[in-house]
């Protein structure tokens, strides 16, 4: 996202925080289709995501205080929020079928998300910092983010020993840090 | 279970930081790891730029707008609709509140501006936003141009408009960019004409430049049909 665009996402968090009504009706226009897209992406089913992003926007309205733009960009500081719903309704929605309940179909969905994925390169810099990763580096990583999964978690989920796991966290994480840090 | 951690060496700390951010720890190791964030500055600025890093997870996902009945239901529980009778009515009876603000602002252009010419056209779309305050008046002619009138716009992001889009055999189509203010007319293409009165038109928060791609991205402000004005020239 462009920066002129975050410093809007700045005023329209400080008038959140000032209990402006215009402020979280910008700060929706502006924020909702990407904070959907990333609970889509965590929760795999459109009613969930729906629910889960009125309690991101709940939150927001509560906190939006608390956001120190010294700290993290708006979107970041948003995606933080909104990826900590996603992952705690996965995680309830996990103790409910370990109790008994409806079984759900992780993995259904699996290889299309992946394939809508692979199209949204939408900066340069994006690209290249994505193509530095392996592939199994990159599945891995984003399983992890995306799924709120321990190591020994990502390793049942891609039946692979945890020496391997770890090593392709490890290893993702640092080309990504190089080429986000550096541009290279 | 995690040999080589060894949170005394400043790069296994930075790298333990991003695994954290990632969520790949188990609860012992979060445990150890936040007992030494809380009282580590230096922690604390790695965390914040492993989130940083890993906001490209986020930023690669091609948005998605949620469905326009979300906002007020958001606006509701937060408290911030300005007219919640208005939400309580539904669509249907919003939507003939919409058409009565739709009157009251052609009565007003008249009123206005005695003289000019009444909204040229055979149809009608007011697009309203989830404050039923009409952004645009759109009107069509039986010849396929639509006339605009940009009426009170909500504000947008900057760098963004609203687009206009209507539906041909379940794809939207791009009718083009609606004016932040004056007038604007566009010209259907020829294919769509026929389908023009009784197609669904919607209206999205996109770049100014156009959507990517073609395809809507942004939050829908409005979508409705044209409605036949009374005694126009044709018959629709």
């Amino acid at each position: 996202m462009q920066n002129n665009t975050q410093d809007h996402l700045v005023d329209y968090l400080m008038a959140c925080a000032n209990g402006e009504a215009k402020g979280v009706e910008r700060l929706y226009r502006a924020t909702s289709a990407r904070l959907y897209a990333q609970l889509l992406r965590i929760v795999r089913d459109e009613s969930a995501a729906q629910d889960c992003l009125q309690q991101v926007y709940l939150r927001v309205w509560q906190t939006a205080g608390r956001y120190d733009a010294g700290q993290a960009k708006p979107m970041t500081w948003l995606s933080t929020i909104t990826r900590n719903i996603g992952i705690d309704w996965l995680r309830k929605r996990h103790r409910h079928v370990e109790d008994g309940g409806e079984a759900l179909d992780m993995l259904a969905h699996y290889d299309d998300m992946d394939a809508a994925t692979d199209l949204a390169h939408s900066t340069q810099r994006l690209h290249e910092c994505l193509e530095a990763l392996s592939g199994d580096q990159r599945r891995a990583l984003e399983r992890a983010y995306f799924e709120g999964l321990t190591h020994g978690e990502l390793a049942s989920a891609l039946a692979q020993p945890l020496g391997t796991i770890k090593s392709w966290i490890r290893r993702g994480l640092e080309r990504l840090k190089v080429c986000m840090s550096s541009g290279i | 279970m995690h040999e080589q951690w060894d949170l005394s060496d400043p790069d296994e700390r930075e790298l333990a930081a991003g695994e954290y951010v990632l969520g790949t720890l188990d609860r012992n190791q979060v445990a150890a790891f936040e007992a030494l964030l809380a009282v580590s500055p230096a922690l604390q600025q790695h965390v914040a730029a492993w989130r940083e890093h890993l906001q490209i997870l986020n930023d690669q996902l091609p948005p998605v707008p949620p469905p326009a009945s979300l906002w007020p239901r958001i606006a509701q529980r937060l408290g911030v609709g300005r007219r919640p009778w208005l939400q309580r009515l539904g669509v249907w009876r919003s939507l003939t509140a919409g058409l009565a603000i739709a009157s009251l602002s052609l009565a007003l252009l008249w009123y206005q501006a005695p003289g000019q010419p009444m909204i040229p056209g055979d149809a009608v779309f007011v697009v309203l936003d989830e404050n039923q305050v009409p952004g645009w008046i759109i009107s069509a002619s039986v010849s396929g141009e639509l006339m605009v009138q940009a009426v009170q716009p909500g504000d947008m992001p900057a760098g963004m408009g609203g687009e206009l889009w209507m539906m041909d055999d379940g794809q939207p189509v791009s009718l083009g960019m609606l004016p932040s203010h004056g007038e604007a007319r566009m010209i259907m293409p020829q294919r769509l004409r026929a389908a023009l009165t009784h197609a669904d038109l919607a209206v999205s928060i996109e770049p100014a430049s156009g959507a990517p791609h073609g395809q809507p991205t942004g939050p829908v402000i409005d979508h409705g049909k044209l409605i036949p004005m009374r005694n126009s020239s044709v018959q629709l």
